[in-house]
Formats: structure tokens, sequence, C-alpha cells
């Protein structure tokens, strides 16, 4: 499904040049739960943006089911990557001057959705995250495990094919962690393809393969010996 | 979508409340200012004229002096000279009509009861074919076929007669010509340019004479400078002349025009004065007269105030924009992450455009409601008589409308554009972004105070010349002077009886007159010449008839030489044989320095010569100056001429000027009533101080400085808020950086001067730019007067002081606030 060769990724100043990513190269088969691991500045946060789009590699090739997408201009990207792709990040990122309902709703605004679809699949995935009775509260009024719960609805409200996850507990107490865990587990039992960087090497081990990256590039890559039903028709 | 963006837009607009409060005032005070401007100018083009059935067909010559081939002595005035009308007949006999009408000012009516002033006007028969006055009693038709009937209006038979019911009476005018009434007409149209209500210089009457009338007055000296109506005196452009195009479309308006065009070749004679005759549409007389007076300085009384209205419209946009960017700014995490979830740039462009539309339509309920509680306000401020239902024009908000739509799109556009450009992955991961080029904002903020500081300039400088004259007229230190506002000549009064009379009380000082009561504008301009070389450079002055006395009690000063006095008969006369020598004349100080001389004594016992320089053979007619007056006869404006050239004549005795001693006005008044009761005691009096007749004609370029002033507030207020908004923006993004300079050791103090220094850069670099545009604009209107100011140093220092104080003051509060933080909690939030 994803495909990276030799990817780099510089970031000039004025007088600086750093590398962030190195030649790395990766391959994520669909129905894949991937964790991303290592110390600060190592480079995953910057593998994810660039896998999610909304970086682009300074050099090597993307191939996005089957199409480079290294290249491509913010307006093909923007779209691939609403009818593709859901992310959920650290800070929740809401938007706090909508409610529940309106943040869940958005992506699918932005695809024009007609609007009993839109009503229909809000419901829905409200419920799958138990927070049906909070759809008109904004999000100041949410916990932050709350909060991620919703954001997590909005990355699968769309039904992506790849969700994208950057640290997703990093701000949760074990309990909400958990909770949040326990969703990306239940997404991908049932066939989403979730790439998750993170610091929890116990939420780590929730995931089928474990890449260690060090100073830009991938160290090692572990597989765990968990596998989800769609990962395994996938390597079939 | 729609919803969306709407619901996101109110929401937008509650969190950032003060933002949003401050570009929602600026815009609509703008548009407040724009609605204003036009109800003014409304009103200025009378459009009560277009309520006349021919007002379509029907056009006003104006006409042009030259004194040569280059200069142009007066400019396109809608009042042409008497010969005009007959010649236009003669070259274009399709013509449907074509009338004269000459106003005749207010002239004494008598019954025989009663004794009333009415505002009078001669016309030609054709007048009453060309506008369908409304007849309420009589017949229209004949009404002014004998050269002794009169056409009155319901008023001024109501005040002369006490009823409407006047047909075939008589009525005693200036105590000697009697007319019968031959029909009574109702009040013209409101706004028109003609009738009772008409301002000054428009064709004001509440009766009207036939043409052939006037005669009969001017055989005496007319009143002003009206000559005989048959005369072949092209320059004394002062008859209104009305042509009706006929109907059938024989005569079109290029066809007149080409015709008018032609008449000075055909008629006039080449030692006239150079004529150009043009034609302006009726509903346009009054505006094209006031254009004619400003036109010696450039300033377009229409173009003019809509160009002030757009910079301030312009300072409301760039606020707009700035301050709509700013907030942006600290959505920028919101921004990107709506672009990772999929907006394109034209999603986050159009929802920057609801809001900018949004907010627009607000302004213009607020603009609506604002100006309609404004208008009282305004016509109590300006003398005006705006209705609220004028407001209702639909021209008017479909102009406001599309304003609206522009500044909607400008404003929200530029903001749009820059940030729908803003790369996700940086605005997640810093929070905040810098949304286009760190100058820009700046420089929006120090564009908004260059317009506003160049209004201000402009309001203070035109203050400085309201200014200047006031003290010229209203001093109060002097003895005031009454004038009499009547003709005496033309009513029968003797000048020196009435001076003998005035003169046995003591509180009478001095006695004098001139050909027309002081503070006018216009009058009669004369080609000056040093010496008698054809070719020799000619300047134009103002030629004022007066009379013995004049400079004593009117307080101008002789600086040099002697004043008109009756031992060296220094009275002028037309009539060749009865002049002996070189006329006596007193030219003023101006004069003086343009005829070369650097100072007065130099100009003392000279001959100069008045010329008539489109006759290159002409000699010019020589003068002799026996002394030099300080500059400061009482008018306002020339045009075109700010000297002044003094002749002693018998027209001069037709306004009486009387100087009364101060300490006791109400004594003096009673005896000046009292001579005049015993002199004339049919004919009531119309007495004012001079200074009343200053205010009236003074009201015009007050409303224009009351105008100018307000805008530059407006402009002000404008500027300021967004200064505002602008420095809670900045001074919120710069918190971080305070907390790390008050850990390292600033003092409060010392983040309060960093930031109002920061601020300050714009305001003074914004006054730097703007002085040079207002000195231009301020000299341009200082031209338009025969007085005028010196154009010093400390408006521009006092707007720079007055800019840089309000900023300080504004941006102030913000930076205490700032600088006030304390640092942990700054640092700790990051």
């Amino acid at each position: 499904m994803i495909t990276l060769r030799n990817i780099r990724k510089d970031y000039r100043t004025d007088n600086l040049e750093t590398a962030a990513l190195a030649d790395v190269s990766l391959q994520i088969d669909a129905g894949e739960f991937v964790a991303v691991m290592g110390p600060s500045g190592c480079g995953k946060s910057t593998l994810l943006n660039i896998v999610g789009m909304i970086d682009s590699p300074t050099s090597g090739e993307y191939l996005f089911c089957g199409q480079d997408v290294a290249r491509w201009p913010e307006s093909r990207l923007v779209d691939l990557r609403k009818r593709n792709l859901g992310f959920i990040f650290q800070s929740f990122n809401l938007i706090d001057d909508l409610t529940v309902y309106e943040n869940i709703e958005l992506p699918l605004l932005y695809q024009n959705a007609p609007r009993a679809h839109r009503k229909a699949r809000v419901r829905e995935v409200l419920e799958l995250v138990d927070l049906l009775p909070r759809a008109r509260h904004k999000p100041a009024q949410l916990s932050g495990g709350q909060q991620q719960r919703v954001a997590v609805a909005r990355a699968v409200v769309t039904d992506p094919k790849l969700i994208l996850a950057d640290e997703p507990t990093g701000n949760l107490d074990t309990r909400n962690g958990e909770e949040v865990m326990g969703m990306l587990d239940i997404l991908n039992q049932q066939g989403a393809t979730i790439l998750m960087v993170t610091h929890s090497h116990e939420h780590a081990a929730r995931a089928q393969r474990i890449v260690s990256m060090v100073d830009g590039r991938i160290a090692t890559q572990t597989h765990v010996t968990r596998q989800s039903p769609a990962a395994e028709a996938a390597r079939a | 979508m729609l919803k969306h963006y709407i619901t996101q837009a109110l929401r937008s607009f509650w969190r950032f409340r003060v933002t949003a409060l401050v570009n929602l005032l600026g815009l609509s005070l703008a548009l407040v200012c724009f609605v204003a401007t036009y109800l003014f100018l409304d009103s200025v083009l009378q459009t009560g004229d277009r309520a006349f059935k021919n007002a379509s067909r029907t056009y006003v010559l104006t006409q042009e002096l030259w004194t040569t081939p280059t200069n142009r002595m007066i400019p396109a005035f809608p009042q042409v000279g008497p010969p005009t009308a007959k010649y236009l007949r003669a070259d274009l006999p399709a013509l449907e009509a074509v009338a004269r009408a000459a106003s005749l000012g207010p002239i004494a009516a008598a019954t025989d009861d009663r004794s009333v002033y009415l505002d009078a006007a001669a016309v030609d028969p054709d007048f009453l074919k060309i506008f369908d006055l409304k007849p309420l009693e009589g017949d229209l038709r004949e009404a002014l076929s004998s050269a002794h009937s009169a056409i009155i209006t319901a008023s001024a038979a109501m005040r002369l007669f006490g009823t409407k019911q006047v047909v075939g009476r008589p009525v005693l005018l200036q105590n000697r010509s009697e007319v019968t009434i031959a029909a009574v007409i109702d009040a013209l149209p409101a706004g028109s340019h003609m009738g009772e209500a008409a301002t000054q210089g428009m064709l004001r009457f509440g009766i009207l004479l036939p043409m052939d009338l006037l005669k009969t007055f001017n055989s005496s000296g007319a009143f002003g400078f009206l000559s005989d109506p048959d005369s072949n005196n092209w320059g004394n452009d002062v008859y209104l002349t009305y042509v009706l195009l006929p109907s059938n479309g024989s005569v079109t308006l290029p066809l007149l025009q080409e015709t008018l065009r032609a008449l000075p070749s055909r008629h006039i004679a080449k030692d006239q004065i150079i004529s150009v005759f043009g034609a302006v549409p009726l509903v346009r007389v009054k505006l094209a007269t006031l254009e004619a007076f400003f036109s010696s300085s450039h300033i377009s009384l229409t173009t003019t105030p809509f160009l002030l209205d757009t910079l301030i419209l312009i300072i409301a946009c760039l606020n707009y924009a700035n301050l709509t960017v700013a907030i942006a700014t600290t959505r920028a995490r919101e921004i990107g992450m709506r672009k990772v979830l999929g907006a394109s740039q034209p999603h986050l462009m159009r929802q920057y455009l609801v809001e900018a539309g949004l907010l627009g339509g607000v302004a213009l309920i607020l603009v609506f409601v604002g100006t309609a509680l404004v208008v009282p306000a305004v016509n109590r401020t300006f003398g005006l008589e705006f209705h609220v239902a004028s407001l209702l024009q639909p021209q008017l908000w479909g102009l406001v409308l599309l304003l609206l739509a522009l500044i909607s799109l400008v404003g929200g556009a530029y903001p749009a554009l820059v940030l729908s450009r803003v790369r996700p992955v940086e605005s997640l991961r810093a929070g905040t972004v810098r949304a286009g080029p760190r100058f820009v904002p700046t420089i929006l903020v120090g564009v908004q105070f260059a317009a506003a500081s160049f209004l201000l300039v402009v309001a203070l400088l035109i203050s400085a010349q309201n200014h200047l004259l006031q003290r010229l007229a209203l001093n109060p230190g002097r003895d005031p002077v009454v004038v009499i506002n009547n003709d005496i000549r033309q009513i029968g009064v003797s000048f020196d009886s009435l001076r003998n009379e005035l003169l046995r009380d003591p509180h009478i000082k001095s006695v004098s007159g001139a050909i027309t009561p002081p503070w006018q504008s216009g009058g009669s301009h004369q080609t000056m010449r040093r010496s008698s070389d054809p070719r020799a450079a000619t300047m134009v002055t103002m030629m004022n008839f007066v009379f013995y006395d004049f400079f004593q009690t009117t307080g101008i000063k002789i600086v040099a030489g002697r004043n008109f006095d009756r031992q060296h008969a220094d009275e002028f006369s037309w009539d060749p044989s009865k002049q002996r020598g070189a006329p006596s004349v007193i030219i003023d100080r101006a004069l003086t320095a343009q005829l070369g001389w650097s100072n007065p004594e130099q100009a003392v016992d000279h001959t100069i010569f008045m010329a008539s320089p489109w006759d290159p053979n002409d000699p010019g007619h020589a003068v002799h100056v026996i002394g030099v007056a300080e500059n400061g006869y009482p008018r306002l404006v020339g045009p075109n001429a700010d000297s002044n050239l003094y002749l002693v004549t018998s027209l001069g005795a037709s306004v009486p000027y009387i100087r009364i001693a101060r300490e006791d006005i109400p004594a003096a008044l009673a005896h000046i009533d009292a001579v005049w009761k015993t002199l004339v005691p049919k004919v009531p009096m119309r007495r004012s101080f001079s200074d009343e007749l200053f205010n009236i004609s003074y009201e015009d370029y007050a409303a224009m400085s009351g105008v100018v002033t307000g805008l530059s507030a407006c402009a002000f207020v404008i500027a300021i808020m967004g200064l505002i908004g602008m420095a809670i923006h900045i001074t919120s993004r710069r918190l971080h950086e305070i907390g790390i300079r008050k850990t390292l050791g600033a003092t409060a103090r010392g983040v309060v001067l960093m930031l109002l220094r920061d601020f300050s850069k714009p305001v003074l670099i914004a006054n730097l730019v703007a002085w040079p545009f207002a000195f231009f604009l301020g000299r341009l209107y200082y031209n338009m007067f025969t007085h005028h100011a010196d154009i010093s140093i400390w408006p521009f220092v006092l707007s720079l002081a007055i800019t840089v104080a309000v900023a300080w003051l504004a941006v102030g509060a913000q930076a205490l606030r700032a600088a006030s933080v304390k640092p942990a909690l700054v640092l700790h939030a990051e």
C-alpha cells in the first residue's frame, strides 16, 4: 500500500541545513498496524508527516497505492488526503469553535458528502466512540480522553484507507490512553491500516511491526507475533 | 457548506469580539461618511429642478472670460452676457425657447398698508414656456406681456397683501415703479435652484418681473452689476440664460454646443473680451456655479469629497485586512488542521469571504441606522435640510452594496489568499504562523496613519484659513460696521442727505458706501498693466466701486499716499467729458506687489493702465495711483483674483456702510432707524452688521471645513481602532519574548518603551509621507480665497504630535498589560 524509497527530508535555515530523514525506505501493507519509535528528534514525526502527505520529501520516492506522490502539488495532495487518510494527533487538534458533532462532520463536508449521509455516518462514529450524548458540546467542555476520542472519530468518519496517529496517547493518562489504544485495535481488526508514532513501548507492542528510528534513519524493524486478520490476508 | 461557513464566522466573531467590533465600527463609520457625502452633494445638485416638465431638454448657458488666449479670467459660470440669448436665437431658430433671467436681489415692495422686501427676478417672456410654473390665480400665458405686470408667489402674496387673491392689485417697487399682479403661482419644487428658498447666487425670487422693467431700474443705475438687458456688453455675465431644446430632436445638445462655440467668432467684436460659451443641464446648474467658484483652486466639489471618502474607505479596508490576518495567524493550527482534513484553497478563501461578507452585512444595517441618527445633527450643524426619507434612494444603496462587496472582497481576499497558502505542517508544529511578509502589517498601519495624518493636516490648514477670515471679518475690538442692504439710488434716497443726517449723532463715526454689500463672492474683474505697452505683463484684479470715506468706515488702513477726498474731486466718471485727467485710484498691497513694486511708497503717484489684452493694439486706460491700502477688502472669493483696485464713483453710493461706536450700539442703531424712517417712510430698511453678512457668505466654507474635519476625525478613529486591534494581537504574540526579556532583567518600563517605540515608527514615517500631499492640497484650498493665510509649519507639527500621542494612548494600555506579565506564567504555558 505504501512504499517509501530513499526518502530524504532536509530542513534549511539561513545558516544551517539539518537532515531530519536520511535515506529512509519502508513498506507498509494494507491492514498492517505499524508503530514507529525512537528518541526525540529522530525523525519519526517527520516520517509520519510525509506518509500523511502534509509534508513533502526533499528527495526519494513515495508510492501510495501505486502512485508516486512525492512531487505532487498541494492541491492534488489535499484531494488524495481527504479520500484516503485519517489523522490523530497528540494534542487532539480539534477546532474550538465547532461542536463535537461539527468537528467529526468536517471531513465529510470537505468531501461534499450529502447531508443525509453525513448525519448517519457521524452518528455512527459517535456511537463507536461512545460520545453521542456529547454531540453538542464544544471541545473545551470535554476531558482529554474524550477529546482524543472525538479526534479518533473524526479520523475514521470518512472510512480512510490509512490512519496516522502521532503519539495519540501522549497527553492522556493511563486509563484514557488504554481506551484510545483499544479503539485503534478495533479499527485495525476491522481492516484499517495504522501507522502510529509512540514513545510507549507498551503501546508499541500492540502493533504488528515496530520500526525503530535513530538520527533520521530506520535502525531496526521488529515484527511482533500478533497479526491482524486483514494483514494476514494482505500478505497472502 | 454555506451553513458551516456562516456558523464558523459567527462563532469566530464572538471569540474575537473586540477585533470584530473594531472592524465593524471601522467599516460602518467609513460607509456613513460615504452616505453623508452622497446626501450632501445630492442636496447641492438641487435635484428639485428635475420636477420641471421640460427639465430633460433644458440647458443653462455658461460663459468663460479670457483676457488672452492663454489666460482665463473668469471660469465657466452658468451666467452669460445679455446679448447671448438674442444671437443664439438668431443662429438656432429651431430652439423651442431661449430666456434670460436676472436676479435683482431683495427690493422694496409696498402696498397701501404694508411694505416688505421681496426677492425679485426679471425674466424674458420665454421663461414661462420653459418652466411650468403652477398658477393659483390669473393666467400665466399673458402674465408678463406688459412691462408693468408681475407674477408673485403665494407666500410672497401673503406677506405683502395678507391674501393670495391679489390678481389685478398694484405694488410699488423700490419706491418708484408700479406693477400690477397678473398671476399668483404656487411654491417652486423643493430643492430647485429657483424660487424663494433658492440659495444665494441662484435665481431667488418671490416676485417675477418682465425683463423690460429691468431697464427702468437700470436707467438710474441698477443694483449690483446688471447692465441694460439690450446692451452688447458681453462681459457683463450676470444673466442666467435658459435654452429649451425642441421635443422633435431637431436641435441636439452637440448642435447647441457647436453653435455656442461659434458664437464669439460670429458676433463678438475683436475688441471685446474673449468669451467661450457652453451649456450645462438644468439639474446641474447650482453645482456648476459652485464648481466655477472653486475652479481656481482645481478643487472639484464632487470629486474631492468622494476622494476623501475613498481614502477613509481604504483605511477601513486596510484595517480589516490587517486585523483579519492578525487573528488568523492565531488560528493557524485550526487552518492547518482544516487543510489536513481536506480543505482546499477555495474552501478557505470562501470561508474568509463569507466572514467578510457577513461583517459587511451587519455594517450595512449599522450604516442605515447610523446615518438616520446622524442626519438631524448634520442638518443642525451645516444648516441643511436632509430628510431621513432621502436615505431611501435605491441608487444610493446600490452604491453602498457595491462598496461593501468590494471591501469584503479586498478586505477578505488578502487574508484568505495569504492564509490558504500556509503549509499545514508548519502551522500544526508551531501553532502560529506568519502570514505574508513581516513588513505588511506595519505598512498597512502606516498607510492608515498617513491617510489620517493627511486629513488632519488639511483640516488644520482649513481651520487656520477660516480663523483668518473670521479675524478679518469679525474683529470684536473694532467699531462695528452696519450695512444698509438697500440700493438707495434705486429708491431715490440721496446719499449726502442720508450721510448728513446720520452724522448728526455722535454714535455714528463714519458713513460711506459701495456698489454691493460686503462679503459677496465674485465682482468686477479688471486686467491691469504697469505700462501702456500692450505687450507688457498683465494681472487681473478686482475693481471695487466705493464712495468717499470708505477706508475709514471699513477700517482698512491707507499705508502709503493719500485717501480719496472731495477736495481733490477724486470721483471717477464714465463720461469722458466729465473726467479731468487720469482717474484717481487706490490699490492694495497685493496689487502693488503684483505690479512689481517692492514697497507701497513706490507705487504712489504712478500711472497704471486698465487693459483689454484681447485687443493687441489697446494702449489701456490710464489711472493715477494716489494711495495704497492694506489688503482686506471684504470679499471671500474672487475668483481668480486676490488683489483690489478702488475707484470712487456715484455707483459707490448705492449701499451705505456705517461705522458706529461700539460703546453704545443700541443708540446708534436707533438713530439709523430713525433717520431712515424720516427719509424713506414707505420702504423698510434692511440693515445688517457686516459680520452677519460674513457669516451668511461663509456658510458654504464653514460647511466644507466641517466636512473635512469630520472626515479627518472619522479617519482617525478608524486608524486608531485598527492600531488598538493590532496592538492587542502583536503584544499577545510577543508575550513569550517579553517573558524571556523580563527573566533576563528587563523592567516593565523598559518593555513599555520598547513596545511604544515599535508602534511609533510607522506613525512617524506615515506623517512624513503625508505632509507633502497635505501641503499641496492646502495650497490649492488657500488659493481660492482673496485673503489667505500663510502655510506655517504648525499644522504639520501638531498633526505629528497628535498622531503620536493618540497612538501611544491607544497602544499604551496594551503595552502596559503585556509588560506586567509574569514571566513564569508565560514561559510555563509555552
